[in-house]
This record gives C-alpha cells, sequence and structure tokens, in this order.
C-alpha cells in the first residue's frame, strides 16, 4: 500500500495518511457496494453521503495513492450545483461535495500529491479478469491483461479511439496526469476534452473502486452505471483474479 | 399506531415488480388474492378522468370524515384546476392538466385504511408523515425555493438633456444585472438554473421623475436581501433598490425512516433515488415537517402516460409498505 507521509490539500479536499490499505471519503469506505453511480459517484454508508467521488479517486489513482483518509474541506453551498441541492436535501453540508466546482479531476491536488512524501508498506495483490466481462449492452467490455501491465483504456468515439495507459498502483507519468485532471467533466463541456475527462472517470471507477489494475477498458459512450455495474458483474461473476509478483 | 401491511411482492405483467399493501389491524384478513385484485384494479391503465375526480373527491369526504388524530400515512397534491383539462389517449392523459390528475389518480389507486387522500386540500393537523405528490420526473424531494420581490427604480432627471439611448443604456445594465451567472456553468442549460438566484421582469412603472422596474425573484437559502439588492445598487443609473422576501424557501426534514421508505421504493421502482429541488411554492411549505414530495411527470408537461401512472403507483404504494409501524 502507499499513502502520504503528511496531510495533502487539494481543492475542497483534505488528503491525510492512512494507516491501512484502503481509502475513505468523509468517513465512507470506498468500495464497490458503497458506490452510487448516477451522472456521477456518489457514496453512501447508512446515513453518511459524499458526492462526486471520482474527482478526488481518479487522482488518488493516477498517483498511485491506495490508502487515504480523505475530508472535504468545502463550507459554503453553491446551490447552482446539482449535487449541492441534493445535500441541501439529506441535511448534509457542504463538505460531503467532493467534486472539483469546475468539473476538473482536482488539478491542484493532483500537484499536491507530485510533491509529496509517501509512504509504502508491502505489496498488495494485483488485479485483473480472468476471461472479458461486458456491461450495458456492450458500452463497455474490460478484458484480462498481463501482470504489471496497468489499465489500457480505450475510450471509443464516433470518429475514432483515444488510448491512455495508466497504472493505479503507481505515480504515472506527469504529462498524462496533467492532461487528464485539467481537462472538464462532459457534463459541463461539449468539448473534446470530455472524451479525456472520461478517462480519469474510468481510473476512478474501475481503477479505484473497482479495484482492479490490471486490465483492457474498451468503453464506447459508457457512464458511471456502467463502469460500475461491469466491475461488481466481474466480481459477481467470480472472475476477478488477484496476482502476485 | 399506523399498522401496515405486509408487503407483497408480485411479479406484473408488462414487467417490473410491484408492491401492494396488505393490511395488519385496519384490514386484517386481507388475503395475497385480494392484494392480487387490488392491484388489476389500480392496472397498469390510467382510469376515465371524471373517475378519477369523482374517486378522489370520496376519499377526500372519508379523510374528512374520519379520526385524523391516528396515525396514517397522508397523501396530498398541488391545488388543482376544478375543471382539468385532460383528455384520455392510448398512451396515457393528455392536456394541460395531464400530469395533475395522473397523479392524483395514482394517489386515489393506494388509498386505503391506512393512507388517507387530503383532497381537495389538507387537513394539516392530521397524524402521520406525509407525502406531497409534485412532477417530478422521479426525484424525491424535500426543499422548495422561496420567492421575493425586487423593485429597481432608476431616475429620469438624471438623463435631462441627454440622449434616449444614455437611458435605453441604463436599462442594458439593469437587464444584464439580472441574468444569471456562474463562474463555471453554462446556466443556459436549463438543468443548471434551479437552484440559482433567478429574476423575472413582472412590472415596469413610470412616474413623473422615475421609472421603476420590479423582478420576480426565485430564491435559495443563500439569498439575502444584500445579495439581491447588490446587484442593482452599484449601477450608476440606479437610485433605489429595495427587495421584500415574499415566501421563505421551505425545507422538510422527514425522519430517517420515512426518508428510507421513500428512497428504497424509488430505487426499487426506478433504479435510482436522487434528490432535486421544486422550483416554485405550492402547499409543500405549509405542511408539517414530516413530508416529502416525490412523483412521476415532469413540471410543464401536457402529456403522463400510463407507465408513469404504473411507476407513480408503484412508488407511491412501496414507500407505504416500506414504512412498516410507525408511531
Amino acid at each position: 500500500m502507499r499513502t502520504v507521509a503528511n496531510p495533502v490539500e487539494g481543492t475542497e479536499v483534505r488528503v491525510e495518511p492512512a494507516e491501512s490499505e484502503g481509502i475513505t471519503i468523509n468517513g465512507v469506505p470506498v468500495e464497490l457496494d458503497n458506490a452510487v453511480p448516477v451522472f456521477r459517484i456518489d457514496l453512501r454508508d447508512g446515513d453518511r453521503r459524499t458526492f462526486i467521488a471520482e474527482h478526488v479517486l481518479s487522482v488518488l489513482g493516477l498517483s498511485g495513492i491506495t490508502a487515504a483518509e480523505v475530508t472535504g474541506v468545502r463550507t459554503e453551498w453553491d446551490f447552482a450545483r446539482p449535487e449541492h441541492r441534493f445535500a441541501y436535501s439529506t441535511g448534509s453540508d457542504p463538505s460531503t461535495v467532493v467534486g472539483h466546482p469546475a468539473g476538473l479531476h482536482n488539478p491542484v491536488l493532483a500537484e499536491a500529491l507530485r510533491t509529496a512524501e509517501t509512504i509504502e508498506r508491502g505489496s498488495e495483490p494485483r488485479r485483473s479478469v480472468s476471461e472479458p466481462v461486458e456491461y450495458g449492452d456492450g458500452a463497455i467490455r474490460i478484458r484480462p491483461r498481463e501482470y504489471g501491465s496497468g489499465l489500457l483504456i480505450n475510450n471509443h468515439y464516433e470518429d475514432g479511439v483515444k488510448s491512455f495507459e495508466v497504472d493505479p498502483q503507481a505515480r504515472d507519468d506527469e504529462a498524462t496526469i496533467k492532461e487528464i485532471v485539467t481537462s472538464t467533466t462532459p457534463f459541463l463541456t461539449r468539448r473534446q476534452e470530455g472524451l479525456t475527462h472520461w478517462i480519469g472517470d474510468l481510473v476512478s471507477d474501475i481503477g479505484v473502486i473497482g479495484g482492479f489494475d490490471d486490465l483492457v477498458i474498451d468503453s464506447y459512450s459508457a457512464g458511471h452505471d456502467d463502469t460500475i455495474g461491469v466491475s461488481r458483474k466481474a466480481r459477481d461473476e467470480g472472475v476477478v483474479v488477484e496476482r502476485s509478483g | 399506531m399506523l399498522r401496515t401491511t405486509r408487503r407483497f411482492a408480485l411479479k406484473l405483467v408488462g414487467g417490473g415488480t410491484a408492491s401492494v399493501m396488505g393490511s395488519g389491524v385496519a384490514a386484517k384478513g386481507r388475503t395475497e388474492t385480494e392484494a392480487v385484485e387490488r392491484q388489476n384494479q389500480s392496472s397498469r391503465v390510467l382510469p376515465p378522468p371524471q373517475k378519477v375526480l369523482k374517486d378522489a373527491q370520496a376519499a377526500g369526504e372519508r379523510t374528512s370524515s374520519a379520526d385524523i388524530t391516528e396515525p396514517a400515512v397522508n397523501v396530498v397534491l398541488p391545488e388543482m384546476d376544478d375543471d382539468p383539462d385532460v383528455r384520455r389517449t392510448d398512451e396515457g392523459y393528455a392536456g394541460e392538466h395531464a400530469g395533475q390528475l395522473g397523479r392524483l389518480a395514482a394517489a386515489v389507486a393506494v388509498v386505503d385504511a391506512d393512507v388517507r387522500l387530503h383532497y381537495p386540500g389538507p387537513d394539516t393537523d392530521a397524524a402521520g408523515p406525509w407525502f406531497v405528490l409534485e412532477p417530478l420526473s422521479g426525484q424525491l424531494s424535500t426543499v422548495q425555493a422561496g420567492t421575493g420581490r425586487v423593485q429597481v427604480t432608476m431616475d429620469y432627471r438624471e438623463f435631462a438633456g441627454e440622449s434616449d439611448g444614455e437611458f435605453s443604456d441604463c436599462l442594458t445594465e439593469v437587464r444584464a444585472a439580472s441574468d444569471l451567472s456562474h463562474p463555471y456553468y453554462p446556466v443556459d442549460r436549463a438543468v443548471f438554473t434551479t437552484g440559482m438566484m433567478s429574476f423575472t421582469l413582472s412590472d415596469v412603472e413610470t412616474a413623473a421623475e422615475t421609472l421603476t422596474v420590479t423582478f420576480d425573484v426565485s430564491t435559495t437559502p443563500a439569498t439575502t436581501a444584500e445579495s439581491v439588492e447588490d446587484r442593482f445598487a452599484s449601477l450608476d443609473c440606479v437610485r433605489d433598490v429595495s427587495y421584500e422576501s415574499v415566501v421563505d424557501v421551505a425545507r422538510a426534514n422527514p425522519s430517517t425512516e420515512v426518508r428510507d421508505a421513500v428512497e428504497r421504493a424509488h430505487r426499487s421502482v426506478l433504479g435510482v433515488a436522487t434528490y432535486e429541488w421544486q422550483p416554485t411554492p405550492t402547499r409543500f411549505g405549509s405542511l408539517p415537517q414530516e413530508k416529502i414530495a416525490f412523483g412521476l411527470g415532469g413540471a410543464g408537461a401536457t402529456e403522463f402516460s400510463n407507465g408513469e401512472y404504473a411507476s407513480c403507483v408503484d412508488v407511491l404504494s412501496e414507500s407505504v409498505t416500506n414504512l412498516g409501524e410507525i408511531e
């Protein structure tokens, strides 16, 4: 596992060291059963909710952080944002919204983690699948990939495919991280950068929440319900494999 | 104590699972067969409009004559037109009030000893939680935006001897100050305007030396008189700004049990349970705090389908069933 040695601040969030493997956001463990996919990823554990988790988890995944306690730090409402209205409606406070206000994968956090001291303890097995898994009428497909090779993400769109290689257990190269974390969510832009933003979402949803390290991911206009759906399907069908080097 | 209800999960023709209320004390002896019949009666097709109105009237009269100190689930809708513009089609209802009547039909379909319909209006002394059927497109709501009014006065005398063009510029500035803006969100996409303080020009009044424009203001919990007035007060051509709140933002605080019951019903029937605000005040704001709004059909929609009706019945009946026993 790898965690930060000291607390790190990003936009809307603070990331603190964790003693054991795994990530929590506002006390909610990041795991498939707590993920609530809508047009974003919320986490829910009983009455505790947190909103737009993918904007933090993507950066942690791109930075190779596998253990952390994340807390929201926002204190003011922005009711133009649907997730703020949701939070207010459920009696939650603004700190439950950890997504970036401009719809980015938290570039400030990414930069802070770039220079942050980290601690590694032991090594974790790497996960893949034993056979391809499809979900959402083919909106997304995950395939096995060899040990240690990371995620090859192919985001297919009308005119072609945009591909990235990332490794949720290692720090990815700076150019890749920068390109992803400065791309606006397709929810707020109709420009091409939405395709790159979605790469970060896939790192969050399949790499961090799903817990996969070595896969080929083919996304065809998929949504968050598809990414969580395919991860759950792989688990439920018993095709997840853990491998150690 | 309200004693609901055994839950019977029925696989329906055409897909989907609906829960139907059986009953505890209030309707001992109800059998699963009766529950099936009941579901079939509510059917998956909207009833004739006149039948809905007649049944709603009868249900409302039963509520009026019942002991409202006995806890039950209270169902109410926004004020309705006495003579709704609705016609029945193969797909459901069509007309200006299609959604209103469709949701009323859903309410009528689930009324029983443990569920009372408040029609045409609510008796807010009634014990038990309140379910308010609103055009929420399948979302839940505990918050209703407020309203206010702001008057912006400009002084003609400032423009004495100036060209008409300069006064026109002043009006343009005032109008621009009322425009929506957000540092990140493209507010022309309507999804983002809910929850923003927004302005609608409602009146222009001229006097001997002044011109006053009035805007209706949709308010959020973050709206203050200062935040409204400051938009206009800094303009050189404006002499006076006056804001008054008309209806405060309403936020319900339903118990965890009520919230959870309705959320679970939404996840079961619609696959997701998300919250949105109601954009304008309705009678929701005047009901007791133990309340939550939901409902199929969108605001302003002139059609309400049989499918929306069936989902509305299912969400409502499952919410009641999920409540189980409540004090």
